[in-house]
């Protein structure tokens, strides 16, 4: 019975807690993709290597802007494909100044990018607006500015010569990332055309109908590249997020521990049971021996035996997981904001199958384990002796 | 006719800490196809190490056993078992049944050591025999003592055995069913042919028992005294 207990106990805190970093992994991985970086970012060739010397040489020009977009308009897996120009500047009033990361968007199908980004003060961007920009919430706070108040935007365009345009704050925004928050201004792509003196950009977003489409929309840009020679290059969102890979680092760390803790408890409490099992039936072990059971036989059933106990108690264990994850998921406890992260979250837990599946069969597995050398110990036996226990 | 049992100068010597205790010295002695043999001796005169050896449960220190024709001291675990499952049946004085399985598959368990087909009737016509068809489906804690000697009978004899060891059966049983027990072993052992060998120490027991007696003392045979098979029931 305690055996029992403790793999059950167990098998729902694997359940519950993989069940929960899954659900952390998937919310965390679709507002990185949702709030800064799409699924793509599409550039010319050579933009990754060689944009931070020559930021002007790497630009996608109107006319392949055109094509581009033309192509993956004509894909249905794509639901926006945006463009973007990003660069440095510094952002100030009459009282203060700071430098500021700089993303020219196009208002309107950037929202849909930003769906994770939360506007907390003002409104979103449109693609009326052509002054309008979106502050940060830690930058805007640096700057005590509110929703309407002025602001000039000083930036060098691609000749080294400074330029300056005034911009209203519309909003502020936040992201999972405060890091972001603290340094981050948004406004519309024109404007930030107008003041570099371009009508270049610098790359093109793309955002999928769903997430796991992302490998297959990789294979037909590179067959379409490849094909007809586009001049292009990509990155994906994962090798963007290293915010997203921290988390679910540290989140595999616990989960992993919790597992070896898990499996020191299934092998310490079977093989106790099993141990005992075999000293009580030490009478029993000796009368089928008499009768001419073999040693293996004996081996098999006590093997078999922590099988199915191990096996029944990691399926009530599952069951019950399912159930107290799904009340949970039912009251809608919200968890504080992670490391590095501005926002909370609601506590969720995914039903993910693949580790139910993976639990049992380890359970199951170390099971089998701790009983064999009890097994052994109950096949090695003495008959005689044995017999004398009845 | 060659014995069915052979036993030559055999010994056995048991370690208890540091002092050898010799359960069985030097004893020879044949048992024929067919022979109903009652060891007896006081508590401690090496009854039950001697069943155990012509059992095959136990090796001896010194001698040969050989029962068939298994010579029990060169033969390895796997055989010895399968030697059980197919010739020997075992009565035990405290009945040793299994307690999970009921009285049917106490008995079908034999069967299923001895890899021989058989089939339901078989096990049904022994427990029929034994005056348990009413207890089929009973578990061993559900039946009087004499009732589970009857099941541990059953179970001794459904593979037909060449051979049936019976240590002391009707040590934990009143007279009367004693006396039925033991009737009822004899009965069926004569039925199939089966040679007995059993060990008690009840005195009243062997006075009414016209077989073949071997008296043990101390580890030694003291006496052998061949009667009529019939002569026991």
């Amino acid at each position: 019975m305690m055996t029992m207990l403790a793999i059950i106990t167990g098998v729902m805190g694997i359940i519950i807690f993989g069940g929960f970093t899954e659900a952390n992994y998937s919310g965390l991985r679709e507002s990185v993709i949702r709030s800064q970086y799409g699924h793509m970012q599409i550039y010319q060739q050579g933009y990754l290597e060689g944009h931070r010397k020559e930021p002007s040489e790497y630009r996608l020009s109107s006319e392949e802007v055109d094509k581009y977009i033309e192509i993956f308009e004509e894909d249905e897996r794509i639901l926006v494909a945006s463009q973007r120009v990003e660069f440095a500047g510094l952002l100030g009033n009459e009282t203060s100044s700071q430098a500021a990361i700089i993303r020219g968007v196009q208002p309107e199908s950037e929202s849909l990018i930003n769906s994770a980004l939360t506007i907390f003060d003002g409104d979103e961007l449109t693609d009326d607006d052509l002054n309008g920009v979106l502050l940060g919430a830690g930058l805007a706070e640096s700057l005590s500015v509110e929703v309407g108040d002025e602001l000039t935007l000083l930036a060098s365009n691609d000749d080294g010569i400074m330029n300056a345009v005034d911009v209203v704050v519309q909003g502020k925004f936040r992201s999972v990332s405060t890091e972001y928050d603290d340094r981050a201004m948004m406004m519309h792509i024109e404007k930030a055309q107008e003041l570099l003196g371009i009508d270049s950009v610098e790359s093109i977003v793309l955002l999928l109908s769903d997430t796991k489409l992302l490998p297959d929309v990789v294979e037909s840009i590179e067959q379409q590249s490849a094909t007809q020679g586009l001049n292009l290059e990509y990155t994906t969102w994962d090798k963007l997020a290293t915010f997203y890979h921290k988390v679910v680092k540290l989140y595999d760390g616990m989960f992993v521990f919790i597992n070896v803790v898990i499996v020191m408890i299934v092998l310490i409490s079977v093989t106790n049971t099993m141990m005992i099992a075999v000293m009580e039936r030490t009478g029993e072990i000796g009368t089928i021996r008499a009768l001419g059971t073999q040693r293996s036989s004996v081996i098999w059933q006590f093997i078999c035996e922590g099988g199915v106990l191990s096996f029944l108690s990691a399926l009530l264990g599952i069951l019950l997981g399912v159930a107290v994850a799904s009340y949970i998921n039912s009251i809608g406890i919200m968890m504080s904001p992670p490391p590095g992260s501005s926002r909370g979250f609601p506590l969720r837990i995914e039903f993910v199958p693949m580790t139910w599946f993976i639990t049992v069969s380890g359970v199951v597995l170390v099971a089998l384990i701790a009983s064999y050398f009890p097994a052994r110990n109950a096949s090695r036996k003495n008959i005689v002796d044995a017999l004398r226990y009845v | 006719m060659k014995p069915i049992i052979q036993i030559n100068k055999l010994s056995k010597t048991y370690l208890l800490g540091e002092h050898k205790v010799e359960a069985l010295s030097e004893v020879s002695l044949n048992i024929h196809a067919g022979e109903f043999v009652i060891l007896s001796g006081p508590s401690g005169s090496g009854k039950s190490t001697l069943l155990q050896l012509i059992g095959c449960l136990d090796t001896p220190t010194a001698g040969d056993v050989t029962v068939l024709d298994l010579n029990v001291n060169k033969a390895s675990d796997r055989v010895m078992s399968n030697f059980r499952a197919r010739s020997l049946g075992f009565v035990f004085q405290n009945f040793n049944l299994i307690p999970v399985l009921n009285v049917y598959e106490n008995v079908e368990y034999s069967l299923l050591l001895g890899k021989r087909s058989y089939q339901k009737k078989d096990i049904t016509d022994v427990i029929e025999q034994v005056g348990l068809g009413k207890f089929s489906h009973h578990k061993p804690n559900a039946l009087s003592g004499g009732q589970r000697q009857r099941v541990a009978i059953a179970r001794a004899l459904v593979h037909k055995p060449n051979v049936l060891i019976a240590d002391e059966p009707t040590a934990n049983l009143d007279a009367k069913t004693s006396s039925e027990v033991l009737s009822l072993m004899t009965e069926l052992a004569l039925e199939n042919n089966t040679t007995v060998v059993m060990s008690s120490h009840d005195p009243s027991l062997i006075e009414k028992s016209d077989v073949r007696q071997i008296k043990l003392v101390d580890g030694k045979l003291v006496g052998d005294e061949p009667r009529a098979l019939s002569n026991v029931i």
